[in-house]
């Protein structure tokens, strides 16, 4: 649905988007993501044709956004940064006029999609009369609204309370498994990706650093795993000089124990601490085994599960490192 | 195409600030109304021409007040700001507002959202030109009298009612095709700015640019390419029309149009829409 190829983008000689490979297929949830400044919206304006490339490709549905705009937007249905509208028209006034654009709907249609949002009471009042959270609802609105095949999405949930971003994430997920629309989200919102994309693409001063399936980027090899241990201290001599365990104490993934105050030294201080390893899952017995040997008690082994959120920040941190 | 003329003319009815231009020029009439019937400075006027001519009626007419409302505040400020207002924020506020944005998503092609917004933005510079002649003429039908039109240019002139008409049509036809000119910058200015009010400073500048240089002795040579020249419509008030003057001026204007057009279309199509 979605194919780019080398897709590089020079503002004034600096690279905002280089050599972008993107490949989203049809029925496809996915999710873009990176930090600001990444690029991820130079990229949607040009999958958009708001922005032409410096060189590469894009294509929608096989046909090039460059050369060949008003076919390749026909059946895109799309919401780029903060939505915009007239702010002395009605909604429905708004809505009429982007669908007009788009080869027109009937009055149905519009009612259905600002049910759909939520905005159908507020159909005829001024845009200008709108709280941003609106807009951004009217924003999805006018995305669907010509019964797109493809929705591309710029921080759909931005401004929305939490009832509306669960609304809309669960719109997303209607849309991709009742009406097979294919979903291109970009959010800062990793948990929100997860929780409704398929697949993703991170970008990272403007490169694509990861690409694929949710699940298969999540899995790995090796396993995060959590012992609660007497003698953190101890253990961490004790696993340190094995070349097949690889100590990450205190835990890059524990959350509450990267509180305020406490470091690997007080970690270690602590009687009962925990102590985060990555090892082969089936080697897992085998460090208790160690640790139990050197007199060291193991009160818990947890493994951790790897989030889309540690993935991003070790992808763009290695990334950093990297240059 | 059509569709988006009928969105583009939509818009413009719908908002505010198209209205004042229509709302100044009404307040404008009304004013040459109210100095014509109770002013002293028509009457000083009427007792002047009566030392030397017989005067039968009243020149403060209908055809008087619709030339009087082409004087030089009209035709070099007012209208030019008005047309400027317009087409200053047919691209350019859009840009800001983000809207530019929201309309360039979907499957229409540039050259044809500026196209239309370019035709609707002529449409409105030639009905408030246009409009504000009819306007002032019916006025004066109404509240002051019908007649042959008394004008000063290089002498005293008085047309014949039917003449009186035919070259207000005329010059109110020139002085329109000059505000599309102006117009037609300003559209050509907010092509590649995000905010309106830069279009409006730009075109209103070229004018008033114009209208110095044309004055100064040194740039004489630069006269014919200038736009305010063509603008001085009291040549048109005089026994015989130069017509060739008249044709010369209209095609001047629609060539100031056409590199303002030409040049908007060329950045618009290349523009990167970041904002």
């Amino acid at each position: 649905m979605i194919e780019t190829t080398e897709l590089t983008k020079d503002f004034r000689g600096r690279r905002a988007v280089d050599g972008l490979n993107l490949n989203v297929r049809e029925g496809d949830v996915y999710g873009f993501l990176g930090p600001n400044g990444a690029g991820k919206s130079t990229t949607i304006r040009m999958l958009t044709g708001l922005v032409s490339p410096t060189k590469g490709t894009a294509r929608l549905m096989g046909i090039d956004v460059v050369n060949r705009s008003v076919d390749a937007l026909r059946e895109v249905g799309a919401l780029v940064e903060t939505p915009a509208f007239y702010k002395y028209l009605t909604a429905r006034q708004n809505l009429r006029l982007f669908s007009t654009l788009s080869g027109g709907c009937p009055e149905k249609r519009i009612d259905d999609v600002l049910d759909t949002v939520g905005l159908l009471d507020r159909a005829n009042d001024k845009v200008k009369t709108f709280s941003h959270g609106m807009c951004q609802r009217l924003g999805i609105a006018q995305a669907l609204l010509p019964n797109p095949k493809l929705v591309i999405l710029d921080e759909p949930t931005s401004g929305l309370d939490p009832q509306g971003m669960r609304d809309v994430r669960e719109l997303i997920l209607r849309l991709a498994a009742e009406e097979k629309v294919t979903v291109f989200l970009s959010s800062h919102l990793l948990n929100e990706v997860e929780q409704v994309c398929t697949r993703v693409g991170i970008i990272n001063q403007g490169k694509l650093i990861a690409e694929g399936a949710v699940e298969e980027l999540l899995r790995r090899d090796f396993d995060v795993v959590e012992f609660i241990v007497d003698d953190a201290g101890k253990a961490l001599e004790v696993l340190r000089p094995l070349d097949w365990v690889e100590v990450l104490s205190p835990s890059p993934l524990e959350g509450e124990g990267r509180g305020e105050g406490e470091n690997p030294q007080s970690a270690i201080r602590n009687p009962q601490s925990k102590i985060a390893v990555r090892v082969a899952g089936d080697l897992i017995g085998e460090v208790n085994r160690i640790l139990v040997t050197a007199g060291i008690e193991v009160s818990g082994i947890a493994p951790k599960t790897l989030r889309l959120e540690d993935l991003f920040l070790e992808l763009v941190e290695e990334g950093e490192h990297a240059d | 195409m059509l569709i988006e003329l009928r969105l583009e003319l939509m818009k413009l009815l719908r908002k505010p600030r198209t209205y004042l231009g229509p709302a100044g020029m009404v307040l404008l009439i009304a004013l040459g109304l109210v100095a014509m019937k109770f002013g002293n400075e028509f009457q000083y006027m009427y007792e002047r021409l009566a030392r030397d001519f017989i005067i039968s009626g009243s020149f403060v007419n209908a055809a008087f007040l619709a030339r009087f409302m082409l004087l030089e505040f009209v035709v070099f400020m007012f209208l030019p700001l008005s047309a400027c207002l317009v087409f200053g924020d047919l691209i350019a506020s859009e840009a800001a507002d983000g809207t530019l944005r929201a309309l360039l998503c979907r499957p229409v092609t540039r050259t044809s959202v500026a196209v239309s917004k370019y035709i609707v933005g002529a449409l409105y510079v030639f009905a408030l030109t246009l409009g504000t002649g009819v306007a002032a003429y019916l006025v004066g039908t109404t509240f002051l009298s019908r007649g042959s039109l008394l004008t000063f240019y290089e002498g005293i002139w008085i047309l014949p009612e039917r003449t009186a008409i035919v070259r207000l049509a005329l010059t109110y036809g020139l002085v329109a095709f000059g505000m599309l000119a102006v117009g037609s910058m300003a559209f050509a200015i907010s092509t590649f700015l995000s905010n309106s009010n830069g279009a409006v400073a730009g075109a209103m500048g070229v004018v008033i640019i114009s209208g110095i240089v044309e004055q100064i002795e040194y740039f004489a040579r630069l006269r014919p390419y200038l736009l305010t020249p063509y603008l001085e419509v009291e040549r048109y008030f005089t026994g015989t029309l130069d017509l060739h003057m008249l044709i010369k001026s209209v095609l001047v204007m629609l060539a100031y149009s056409a590199v303002g057009l030409i040049v908007g279309l060329a950045i618009f199509r290349r523009r990167d829409v970041l904002s």
